[in-house]
């Protein structure tokens, strides 16, 4: 066991816990395993520019010897065509990076869990959970949100086609529904009904009603 | 009345549609402010436990903690657990991963007290204590009697008594979770949050916090919709304690398996009923025994339960002798509260399969059985003996049943096979809902702009209906505007807006409606004498038309509200208050100003086909109606109607929480396993809705309100379960398994 293992332990914080805590059984993809390996002190090399050690606050005698848990690195994202130079966490999600970094507050996280898709994103376009991607795993690809959708003076025409037939009540749901709308029309520019639902199967909604949504994306294709 | 030119008008769109489609809309979370701190909580881990010391001290040193608080130093936690997931303690971090890491951290050091889950149970004399009331576990009791329940059952010829429940234990489940961002200035502070009601809330967390509400500053502008859920503040006075504490602003936001033990429920239902009728199908006498779960919520709303139910129990149906007696029962499971009506979708449960088990036993068509004793506008409250200010609940069941074939359908329990095997059922059940507690404090302010628009800043935060748009219906209607000319201005923001009075209970479109009109005809007063005065003619002589003042006696006399407004040198505020509930016109036997009841009623009738191998039901048609009085807001109407509709598939054959007997967890804490209707599960081509708008003598322009009501007739599966089998499972949902155990196969 290495040292810094060590350290963990006494904290109570295995590496499988910590595994489990940063999401990473989840994610689960090649650079979330290398961003957990660098973050136990391995040595694979990020595709990242800089790692920055998170600084070791001083603490009390119940914590002393709390190391970094999360390694804070430089990474690049490219949203909506532009790209950003982000300080991550390697454990933080799309989405709250999205949100609380970036300030792209169309992604909602509805539930947190892979469940809902409130939180839906485009990346090299195709609808992902946001909540169930870590951050460093969108490196090198195109996230697109709704932000990106159009310049929010001339809609685009899915979000033409959701004000004209009503596609919404509360607008939680819509921006995820819109997202996964644009790349079904996209792949497929006049879809069917049921075209549409199974597109849009894994996206929740209890309070517009199902049909008007299906209504406004069939007609932005038509 | 005028011919109307805005209101019902189907093309009118959502005023904050363009908000909504690109995101721009604000829900509670939706704010960075620098230093921004995460929130997660420790959920108790027991169904019952008292805590007997709590350590904070390695969580508050964990690197990157900023704050934590339990029962010591913020109200919404307690030292009593009731439920499990119920929470201990709370972490503010830097992000979220952080906060939970040092959740860990936490020692606590738990007395673990025996519990009781299931309501029966809780009920008996020598059950373990909830540990809601010192009292006991029946929270409360309370009784209602009407006429002579025993003269009534010796008139009677025909008898039924059953026990009906209990009914499901649903959470409301809103895509936004409860959430909230709170930060201090100095003693002020400044929460956002999603609230059902913003200004009673801005005073609850004043209460709560002992703090003037002048030093509250609290805006709700989305709600992800709240459905009764959003009643109760408990998220947003966290963040602004743990705000305090941390000195930076904080954001409280649930996950789903957090929300779904932490958020509120419906309270499950259960009754004993016993009906008496005469041969002819009169009902004579109805005693009912009622019982409502209120889980382990400490709140003094839960003590008046099931008398919620008496809607459907004691007025739905003519009965001159009635006795309901009422118990709320705690258990150690999640808070309840209200969920999309009061007691209605419950009360509807038991008392509608109780008026099938009669029909049957009349041998009378379950329709004609309920058109012979549902209340009309002739029949006042019955216990309250108050008119009713409009009533078509006969108008709703008629209509769901012609459309879905009724007549041609119906058949004997059991009596017909499909094709390929499958029975085939037919159901119908109805349901009435109290809108608008109209003597609440809810007013309107409105201004004119100097080009003649009209904004109006709404004291209702957003939800999904569109309440904001329908008001704005009435305010241009009333105002002789266009319809684009009447926009929302600032909403749910309490330091601009005046009290919208709520939006729970269902009351926001008839409500705070009722004050727009009159807030708009405030304004109107103002710019006739405005308009005269510019004119040089007479108040009297003047009138508003088409968007212009003009001269009665000389109309070619006019000038438009926008040139009145650029030519005026004082601003125009228009200010209106709602009104008591009591009838704005005469109605046959009642005159204005009387005392009244409103009530949005609606019907449900859907016709199943059950595979009796599987225990799968296939949803084959459906059909709801829904009195809602004047239709104000179209585009949302529908919308309501619609997603009810879907709802009702979800309550009546799968959507449900389990908890673990043994220990009281919440099993099933997420919208896979606690599964919603789904895009795969709803087929719109098989349901039919419509709206019935009956001219409500009270509301503003005959306007009742919607909130998805229909939904409280998901009861209508249950009575199309027996039609097809013969066999009643009178719990909710319907799940294969059960319908396998009714059919003895399991």
């Amino acid at each position: 066991m290495s040292e810094k293992e060590r350290e963990n332990e006494t904290l109570g914080l295995s590496r499988r816990e910590f595994l489990k805590d940063a999401g990473l059984i989840v994610g689960g993809a090649t650079v979330g395993s290398m961003a957990f390996m660098s973050a136990c002190g391995g040595t694979a090399e990020k595709t990242a520019t800089q790692t920055v050690t998170k600084t070791v606050i001083s603490t009390g005698p119940a914590t002393t010897g709390v190391a970094e848990t999360a390694t804070l690195g430089l990474y690049k994202l490219n949203v909506n065509g532009n790209d950003y130079w982000v300080q991550l966490e390697t454990d933080w999600s799309l989405v709250f990076v999205l949100r609380n970094k970036l300030s792209m507050f169309s992604v909602k996280e509805g539930c947190s869990l892979g469940e809902c898709g409130s939180c839906t994103v485009l990346v090299d376009g195709v609808p992902m959970y946001s909540c169930l991607m870590l951050a460093v795993e969108a490196q090198g690809k195109k996230i697109t949100t709704v932000e990106g959708l159009s310049n929010g003076i001339t809609l685009s025409k899915i979000q033409q086609s959701f004000v004209d037939n009503y596609g919404f009540q509360c607008g939680y749901c819509t921006p995820g529904m819109m997202l996964a709308a644009k790349a079904l029309l996209d792949a497929n520019p006049k879809p069917t009904q049921d075209d549409v639902r199974q597109a849009l199967a894994g996206h929740i909604c209890i309070c517009t009603g199902y049909t008007k949504i299906l209504d406004s994306v069939v007609k932005a294709g038509g | 009345m005028a011919e109307l030119k805005v209101i019902g008008n189907a093309q009118n769109l959502d005023k904050q549609s363009k908000l909504v489609v690109t995101a721009k809309l604000d829900f509670s979370a939706d704010r960075n402010f620098p230093g921004k701190l995460f929130t997660r909580i420790l959920p108790s881990p027991y169904a019952h436990a008292k805590i007997k010391s709590i350590d904070t001290s390695q969580a508050d040193a964990y690197p990157g903690v900023k704050a934590t608080c339990t029962y010591n130093d913020c109200p919404i936690f307690s030292q009593t657990l009731t439920y499990w997931g119920q929470e201990v303690a709370a972490v503010a971090a830097v992000d979220p991963n952080t906060a939970a890491r040092a959740l860990e951290l936490i020692k606590v050091e738990y007395e673990i007290l025996p519990f009781v889950l299931n309501p029966d149970d809780s009920f008996k004399a020598g059950a373990a204590s909830v540990g809601t009331w010192a009292e006991g576990n029946v929270t409360t009791e309370t009784k209602q009697n009407r006429g002579d329940v025993d003269a009534g059952f010796a008139q009677a010829n025909t008898i039924v008594e059953d026990t009906i429940g209990w009914s499901g234990y649903f959470h409301h489940n809103c895509l936004e979770p409860r959430s909230a961002v709170a930060y201090w200035v100095g003693e002020d502070v400044y929460i956002w949050t999603c609230s059902q009601n913003p200004s009673a809330h801005r005073s609850s967390v004043a209460n709560v916090l002992k703090m003037p509400q002048s030093r509250i500053h609290l805006v709700s502008h989305g709600t992800g919709v709240a459905q009764g859920e959003k009643t109760t503040q408990e998220h947003a006075i966290l963040a602004a304690v743990l705000a305090k504490k941390a000195g930076a602003p904080v954001e409280t936001h649930l996950n789903r398996t957090e929300y779904m033990s932490m958020g509120r429920h419906q309270y499950p239902g259960k009754g004993t009923l016993k009906m008496g009728c005469k041969s002819d199908g009169t009902i004579v006498a109805i005693d009912a025994t009622l019982y409502a779960d209120v889980g382990g919520d400490t709140d003094p709303p839960s003590r008046t339960r099931a008398a919620g139910y008496h809607p459907e129990t004691r007025e739905q149906y003519i009965c001159a002798n009635n006795r309901n007696q009422n118990y709320d029962i705690a258990t150690n499971k999640p808070k309840t509260g209200y969920y999309r009506s009061v007691g209605d979708p419950t009360g509807s449960f038991i008392m509608e399969i109780m008026i099938d088990q009669m029909a049957y036993k009349l041998n009378m068509d379950p329709v004609q059985f309920r058109l012979k004793n549902l209340i009309t506008l002739a029949n006042p409250h019955q216990d309250l003996n108050r008119p009713y200010s409009s009533v078509a609940l006969k108008e709703c069941l008629q209509w769901a049943a012609d459309n879905i074939g009724w007549s041609s359908k119906f058949h004997a329990p059991g009596a017909k096979t499909l094709s390929d095997g499958r029975l085939h059922g037919i159901g119908i059940a109805v349901s009435n809902v109290a809108k608008g507690a109209l003597a609440v404090s809810a007013a309107s302010m409105m201004h004119l702009t100097k080009d003649g628009k009209v904004y109006n800043n709404a004291g209702i935060a957003r939800a999904a209906g569109g309440t904001n748009s329908a008001v704005c219906h009435i305010i241009a209607e009333v105002l002789t505007l266009p319809y684009d000319d009447v926009m929302t201005g600032d909403w749910g923001n309490m330091d601009v807006c005046p009290e919208g009075g709520g939006q729970n209970g269902s009351m926001r479109t008839i409500s705070y409606g009722a004050a727009c009109q009159r807030g708009a005809e405030d304004m109107k007063t103002q710019i006739i004498a405005a308009g005269a005065a510019q004119l040089g003619i007479d108040v009297a002589d003047a009138d508003l038309k088409d968007g212009s003042v003009y001269s009665k006696s000389n109309p070619t006399k006019t000038k438009k509200i926008s040139e009145i407004a650029a030519a005026n040198s004082t601003v125009l505020v228009g200010r209106g208050y709602t009104w008591a509930k009591v009838l704005q016109r005469d109605i046959p036997g009642f005159k204005a100003g009387t005392a009244c009841e409103t009530k949005t009623m609606d019907a449900c009738a859907v016709e199943i086909a059950v595979d009796t191998e599987t225990g799968e039901i296939e949803v084959l048609s459906m059909t709801n109606a829904d009195d809602c009085g004047k239709v104000i807001f179209r585009k949302g109407a529908e919308g309501q109607i619609e997603a009810g509709s879907e709802h009702i598939l979800a309550q009546a054959l799968f959507y449900e929480q389990i908890h673990d007997q043994a220990t009281g967890a919440v099993l099933n804490p997420g919208f896979l396993d606690n599964k919603v209707t789904t895009f795969l599960d709803w087929d719109d081509t098989r349901c039919k809705n419509t709206l019935i708008e009956s001219d409500d003598a009270c509301g503003p322009f005959g306007c009742k309100g919607l909130g998805e009501p229909v939904l409280n007739a998901y009861v209508a599966f249950n009575n199309a379960f027996y039609n097809a089998t013969g066999k009643w499972i009178k719990t909710a949902p319907i799940t294969p398994a059960k319908v396998l155990q009714a059919l003895g196969k399991a």
